[in-house]
């Protein structure tokens, strides 16, 4: 246990709404009193937490390829649920379009081949909010506020589930 | 043979480029009977969204209109803006504008470079099964652009969309430690420009050719890149970007959503080949080495060409680069009063962007309010000339070519002037009644 610390990634844009919610996700785990309300007590260190706030997709798969720890990767996803609602996704449940129309379409799922296919090779989880809006905006909206809480420990139990998969953490509940 | 080869080739979805875009090729017993290049995307509102817009948001509004050349428009902006209500910045701001300028060209052409052109010529559908053939390239692409976007945020303050720069100077300053580690991060990445030459070395470049008008900024004293003034080679002469209009001449085709522009001739060539054919001379030595290792010697009429001269630019930009930074932790950065008082006028800015010469337009009334807007993008000034290219060389190519590889060609054509097709889906004015 607690043998090699994990990378906590945040994806989005701070100016954007609702995609800022891997960030504000990412910095409320990051304070160690709502890992430990939520019953996840572990020595510091075994979280590392990085923003990589405005990376395109390429800038991913960089990042991927220099952390060399698993991943928990936090990030507004359009994923066709409720607005609020969350999703876990391991990599290989995403479907990867080798030739997307155009660059624009060169998302997430493509990061992770891309990565994985250059010989990124740890475990990645992708912990995936359903946004309410994503309009220029430096607060997210008010529907995303009300539910952040729950949200919050909706990730906490996703990491959990990661760090038991991994072999990390002591707690078994969350 | 061509006789004989009667065929529709419709790629309604050219990959590999930003947009989308469309071509046609009708041929009939070996005659080419149509060629056409269509846009279809829906058009951009954004000369519209900035209008009651005070002058120094112009800029930071307009600049959303892409991802790519995101720095080139609050550059060409910003400019426009300074020069309507009357603002002269300072060497300092100008010297910053450049490294931001140079920071987006190292971004968007390793971006195109590698990854959209380069498996066009290993075989390659797309970077993903390249990067199984070829690892060790798309590691370096990787690195570079990863290299490419912080240099941008040292300097802009964000990867994308960067806001530090505003009318008169920088709201914040970059940070001096930063620059320098930037630099000897730039320095570090020499070994991987000089992977970069020789994979492109290995490529072949198809050997066709037709000679254009060859249109770029041109600066008295150094390679322009973040300003200059409008040159023709068809003229050899200059024109003040006051006069884009005359440069530019917009006009519609039915099947284009995007104008079309040309000057002296039918249509003309912007971007990285019409910029190091204007101005080779004023490359640096390094990039003008490189452009001799691959076999570019200016003025090359051959538009599959351009992606080299991305890659010359690439080296140019890079040592530019060093150089400038240099500069900078030499003199020091001073926080300047960028405080102004906004007036009525109407100003044009016009800046390099790695697809051609980017030009905006803006008029503001007495109440400093922007009443009318006007963008003209590179890929609309090019998407004639690449029509024109295609119709002269599709007939060329039928003769020796299957039906896939005219149509590999047509798109790597498309491909290689780097089509910003979103961008270039304009309209001027709209009327709402």
């Amino acid at each position: 246990m607690f043998q090699r610390p994990i990378i906590v990634a945040a994806v989005g844009c701070s100016m954007a709404c609702d995609d800022a919610i891997g960030l504000h996700l990412a910095s409320s785990l990051d304070d160690g009193t709502v890992l430990s309300e939520a019953g996840m007590d572990m020595p510091s260190g075994i979280l590392e937490f990085r923003r990589w706030e405005d990376a395109d997709s390429l800038t991913v798969a960089q990042e991927l390829l220099e952390c060399e720890k698993p991943v928990f990767l936090i990030d507004c996803a359009n994923m066709g649920l409720e607005g609020g609602a969350s999703r876990t996704f391991d990599p290989d449940s995403l479907r990867c379009h080798s030739s997307s129309v155009s660059c624009h379409g060169f998302g997430m799922a493509e990061a992770l081949e891309l990565a994985a296919t250059l010989g990124f090779n740890l475990p990645v989880r992708i912990f995936g909010v359903q946004p309410f809006d994503c309009s220029p905006s430096l607060e997210m909206t008010p529907e995303m506020m009300a539910c952040y809480d729950r949200v919050l420990l909706e990730c906490c139990t996703a990491l959990n589930a990661f760090l038991l998969e991994l072999n990390l953490c002591a707690s078994q509940s969350p | 043979m061509a006789q004989g080869k009667t065929y529709s080739i419709d790629v309604k979805h050219v990959t590999r480029v930003e947009g989308h875009g469309r071509i046609i090729i009708d041929t009939k017993e070996g005659v080419v009977e149509n060629v056409k290049l269509s846009i279809t995307e829906a058009n951009r509102f954004f000369e519209n969204f900035v209008k009651g817009m005070k002058p120094h948001e112009v800029p930071w509004i307009i600049s959303r209109i892409c991802g790519i050349c995101c720095v080139g428009h609050q550059m060409a902006s910003t400019m426009a803006v300074e020069n309507a209500v009357g603002i002269e910045i300072s060497p300092q701001t100008r010297l910053l504008r450049k490294l931001l300028t140079e920071s987006q060209f190292l971004q968007s052409h390793v971006l195109h470079v590698y990854f959209l052109a380069v498996p066009d010529f290993v075989g390659a559908p797309s970077v993903l099964p390249l990067a199984q053939s070829h690892p060790d390239v798309v590691k370096r692409a990787l690195r570079l652009k990863k290299l490419a976007n912080d240099y941008t945020a040292v300097f802009g303050g964000r990867t994308l969309h960067p806001m530090a720069n505003t009318l008169k100077g920088w709201r914040q300053l970059p940070n001096l430690d930063a620059i320098a580690q930037l630099r000897e991060r730039l320095l570090a990445a020499v070994p991987d420009l000089e992977e970069t030459l020789k994979i492109v070395e290995t490529l072949t470049i198809p050997p066709y050719e037709r000679e254009t008008e060859y249109v770029s900024l041109k600066h008295p004293d150094e390679y322009a890149l973040y300003d200059g003034e409008i040159y023709s080679s068809d003229t050899k002469s200059t024109l003040p970007i006051d006069q884009y209009l005359s440069a530019t001449n917009e006009f519609t085709v039915p099947h284009s959503t995007t104008k079309w522009s040309k000057w002296n001739r039918d249509s003309y060539f912007a971007g990285a080949l019409a910029r190091v054919n204007n101005n080779f001379d004023q490359l640096r030595p390094e990039a003008q080495e490189a452009a001799e290792r691959l076999g570019f010697k200016a003025p090359s009429f051959n538009p599959y060409m351009n992606n080299v001269a991305q890659v010359i630019e690439i080296i140019h930009c890079a040592y530019n680069s060093l150089a400038m930074m240099d500069e900078v932790l030499d003199k020091g950065l001073v926080k300047e009063d960028i405080s102004y008082t906004p007036t009525a006028g109407r100003g044009v800015g016009a800046t390099e962007v790695p697809r051609g010469i980017l030009y905006h337009d803006y008029t503001f009334d007495d109440q400093a309010r922007c009443v009318a807007g006007n963008a003209i993008i590179p890929t609309s000034q090019n998407v004639n000339n690449i029509e024109q290219d295609m119709k002269a060389f599709v007939p060329q190519m039928l003769p020796k070519m299957s039906q896939e590889e005219l149509t590999l060609h047509m798109e790597m054509l498309l491909r290689a002037y780097d089509p910003c097709i979103s961008c270039s889906v304009h309209m001027l004015d709209v009327e709402y009644r």
